[in-house]
């Protein structure tokens, strides 16, 4: 069952992420029992709405350590994670830069649309200097921060950006993130019809370029991006996506599935015997 | 009884010291209690560690000290009044080097050397320097440890037997000479015939060996019992005194498939935890009162999600950082009233090594079958201090309680997708789904209808939140006449013959039944879980003749949820509220006691 009527605007972003996912889901063949939705709060916290799966709120800004607890409680699972930038980059940072360090086995998808729509049009920690907000009148001031930067900073091995204007090659970005085993990080670029009513498809076509046209790109080697993102003007509306980044290292998971352990120690006697231990 | 103090600065082995004395003792079946007093640093400073050993049950350990140990040259002040006020058969002694009694004199003018019984000299100025630098030992705990034994004129086969019992222990930290230390200090303090009548009663009792008779902290226990609960992750973020239980959990998860996580702060490990709740798993974290408040909003989203939790949270003097290694009851409100909006919650205060042992295990019961959050409150003196306790004893004389495990309504039907995860029932709780399990629902932290999906109609927000709410009207059903959760009467029933019941909760249960056995006419009324209450709690308060309460905090905060549910003000005059850093001590409830006795009978 999903939600008869949709929350988000007509031209949101979040319709073609919607359907890249339920897309990529399809053609990787993933048994959609195995699949759990881990939301935000925000206007990208209404995925588990329109995706028939078994799906957990997270708080503002927590969705991370939570889907780390599913996962961890069971390691069969398919977590996926979707959130905001307000959501994700601001009092979730802290969580984010963590996971990275973890590796922990999960895909998020942070729906980056430089503002926090839901609550009415505050500037987010993506939002350009200078730009009005509500509660910034006189422009922002603070630096917005760069998301990519930050996972290559937290050692991340997988990190990506996406778009809402090219469903193709978040599809297939997607894909490449559902299947890497590890903690899959993928900035979706995408505008808010409400905040940014300039910012249509083709704001965006003129803006985006192709990470592979970098100097010395290697998805390999993350050298390259060393050079790039420090010559990288953030307040520049450039836009580069594609897989920046993948290696394979080691994940954090639980030894077992937890979920299926028999509970009643004393049926083994271990508890008894290292009653005797202590 | 038989009261020994040990005094050094941090990282002289004080705590190790006290714990090898008191396994001593419990290795033959004796009752010891030990309890620390060690400020938050790792070197300097000074460290206290008091135990009492017995040959009964002790429920709270005395004021008096009979033996004083100094270990180094502390550079704060000893408080000796304890030693002068309790001779031991006419004398105190005193293991230390005359010099750090010297510094003493110095940082103290009311106190002099020639009040205390200062013993030993050859062993204490040069002996143990002769011990030390043969093998080579930095501290002189162990030394002490041997020579205590020798002076007490323990039998030197029961020393033998138990130093072979901790050679496995000591081997593992590469200490080869254990035995050789002990025994050369055990010899030279046999050589000496004190002149006393040691009428040391321990001596001319039986001494025999009792390995089911365990030496642990309240923190162990807990541990313990929720490992025999079935808990199988663990996450947390390490905050004095509640870091102990996750140590012990790390140590030992291995052995049973325990995943542990250390986070990076306790905002994510409560979350974490509330998703392993998500996948089915047992779990728990532990905590103590700054901890628990980041862990507020999380705490609410269990409440709203029905997804049940164990959170420990050890109370220590606050607010803010407060006194980090020292004790306090004033994190009650905080429990019973964390977070925001209005959701069932369960608030669990044991007293002792027992009710910590049956209500950490029950508590996962608990949190599984009502889906609420389950809030067990430690407190710094019950997380530090160890206690010989027999846990198999416990288990044996329970059956019924451990041989439980109840994972409350799951939906078990496959074939059928499973919706309506917040179906509107009877007994308020509604069947649960997993992952994998073909369930089709949100684990929802808005107000939510039947289904999960978010709702801001206001029948579905006054249904859901009644539906929450009875949940614990059936808990309180279910668990009405379980001895350890219901509020219990310790001391006499017959409250005709009462003239005054005391009431506490926590940790101030062992002082108060030591202190009640001199007195027929007074008795305990004792909070193992202070919220939800009972009806019969109103029943029992109604009957007391004279009320009087007892706790660790200034602004009395059961007193106050005592007002507030049953509308019976127990009077200012009657409260005694302190905040000093300390557990309660039997001596100051006698006092209490004989004070409010006095007040009650002249107004009669």
């Amino acid at each position: 069952m999903i939600k008869k009527y949709s929350q988000w605007c007509a031209g949101c972003g979040n319709f073609v992420i919607l359907s890249a996912l339920k897309k990529t889901l399809e053609e990787l063949e993933i048994n959609l029992d195995d699949v759990v939705i881990v939301s935000g709060i925000g206007c990208s916290g209404k995925f588990p709405h329109y995706l028939d799966l078994f799906s957990a709120e997270g708080l503002h800004g927590r969705a991370l350590p939570l889907a780390t607890g599913i996962k961890l409680g069971n390691k069969n699972l398919k977590v996926i994670v979707i959130g905001g930038d307000g959501d994700g980059y601001g009092i979730g940072l802290n969580h984010l830069i963590h996971s990275l360090r973890k590796n922990i086995d999960l895909t998020y998808i942070v729906v980056n649309n430089e503002t926090y729509s839901l609550t009415k049009g505050q500037a987010s920690p993506t939002t350009k200097i200078g730009e009005k907000r509500i509660l910034s009148s006189k422009g922002v001031q603070d630096f917005p921060i760069n998301p990519l930067n930050i996972a290559l900073m937290s050692n991340g091995t997988f990190f990506a950006r996406g778009s809402s204007v090219d469903i193709i090659q978040l599809k297939n970005i997607l894909k490449n993130a559902i299947e890497h085993k590890g903690f899959s990080f993928v900035d979706v670029i995408t505008g808010c019809i409400n905040y940014y009513p300039d910012r249509k498809v083709t704001w965006f076509k003129e803006r985006i370029r192709d990470i592979k046209e970098v100097k010395n790109y290697d998805i390999e080697n993350k050298g390259y991006l060393f050079d790039f993102l420090k010559n990288f003007d953030i307040n520049s509306e450039k836009y580069y996506t594609g897989i920046y980044y993948q290696e394979k290292r080691e994940v954090l998971e639980s030894k077992k599935d937890l979920s299926k352990l028999n509970l009643n120690v004393d049926k083994n006697n271990k508890f008894n015997a290292f009653l005797e231990r202590i | 009884m038989f009261n020994i103090k040990i005094c050094g600065s941090a990282g002289s082995g004080v705590l190790t010291t006290g714990n090898l004395i008191s396994e001593f003792f419990a290795f033959y079946n004796k009752e010891i209690v030990l309890v620390t007093q060690l400020p938050s640093r790792i070197t300097g400073g000074i460290n206290i560690v008091k135990l009492e050993i017995s040959n009964e049950k002790l429920n709270s350990i005395s004021k008096k000290e009979d033996l004083l140990m100094i270990l180094d040259n502390v550079d704060e002040k000893i408080n000796f009044k304890n030693l002068y006020n309790s001779k031991y058969d006419n004398k105190s002694y005193v293991f230390s080097k005359l010099d750090y009694i010297k510094t003493q004199e110095k940082l103290n003018s009311n106190f002099k050397r020639e009040n205390i019984n200062l013993i030993d000299e050859i062993f204490f100025e040069t002996e143990i320097e002769k011990i030390k630098e043969k093998y080579r030992l930095k501290h002189s705990n162990i030394i002490y440890f041997g020579y205590l034994l020798g002076f007490l004129k323990i039998d030197k086969n029961l020393v033998l037997d138990f130093i072979s019992y901790k050679q496995e222990e000591q081997n593992k930290y590469k200490f080869d000479n254990f035995k050789e230390v002990i025994i050369s200090s055990f010899d030279f303090a046999g050589r000496i015939n004190l002149e006393n009548n040691f009428n040391f009663s321990l001596i001319s009792k039986d001494f025999t060996k009792n390995k089911d008779n365990k030496f642990l902290s309240g923190n162990q226990v807990s541990a313990l019992a929720s490992i025999k609960a079935g808990v199988k992750f663990v996450c947390g973020y390490p905050i004095t005194p509640g870091t102990s239980i996750l140590e012990f959990i790390e140590k030992n998860k291995d052995e049973f498939d325990i995943e542990f996580i250390q986070t990076e702060d306790e905002i994510s490990a409560i979350n974490m935890l509330l998703g392993s709740s998500i996948s089915s798993v047992r779990g728990l974290t532990s905590t103590s009162g700054a901890g628990l408040s980041l862990m507020s909003e999380a705490i609410g989203m269990s409440g709203i999600s029905e997804t049940g939790i164990v959170v420990f949270s050890s109370q220590r003097a606050g607010p803010s950082t407060g006194v980090p290694t020292f004790t306090a009851q004033e994190d009650l409100k905080q429990a019973i009233n964390i977070s925001q909006g209005e959701f069932p919650i369960i608030v669990f205060t044991p007293a002792d090594l027992e009710e910590i042992f049956k209500i950490s295990f029950e508590a996962q019961n608990i949190a599984q079958i009502y889906q609420v959050p389950v809030i067990i409150l430690l407190d710094a003196y019950l997380s530090f201090s160890k206690f010989t306790v027999n846990v198999k004893k416990i288990i044996n004389e329970n059956k019924s309680v451990f041989t439980r495990i109840d994972d409350g309504k799951v939906n078990k039907d496959y074939k059928e997708v499973f919706r309506k995860r917040y179906e509107i029932t009877k007994s308020g709780i509604s069947k649960k789904g997993f992952p994998q399990t073909n369930s089709r629902f949100i684990v929802s932290n808005h107000e939510h209808d039947e289904y999960s999906f978010t709702s801001k109609n206001p029948e579905i927000k006054v249904e859901q939140n009644s539906k929450r709410f009875r949940k614990i009207s059936t808990f309180l059903n279910d668990y009405k006449d379980v001895d350890f959760v219901k509020p219990k009467v310790y001391g006499s029933l017959d409250f005709e013959k009462v003239d005054l019941t005391l009431v506490g909760w926590g940790s101030t249960k062992g002082a108060i039944l030591d202190a009640i056995k001199n007195f027929e006419n007074v008795n305990y009324l004792h909070f193992s879980c202070c919220y939800p209450f009972f009806d019969e709690t109103k029943k029992v308060l109604k009957k007391a003749k004279n009320l009087a309460i007892l706790e660790a905090n200034s602004t009395g905060q059961l007193r106050d949820i005592i007002s507030e549910k049953t509308q019976i003000k127990i009077l200012e005059k009657r409260s005694y509220l302190k905040c000093d850093l300390r557990s309660f001590e039997k001596e100051e409830v006698v006092k209490f006691i004989e004070k409010t006795l006095e007040d009650i009978y002249k107004n009669d």
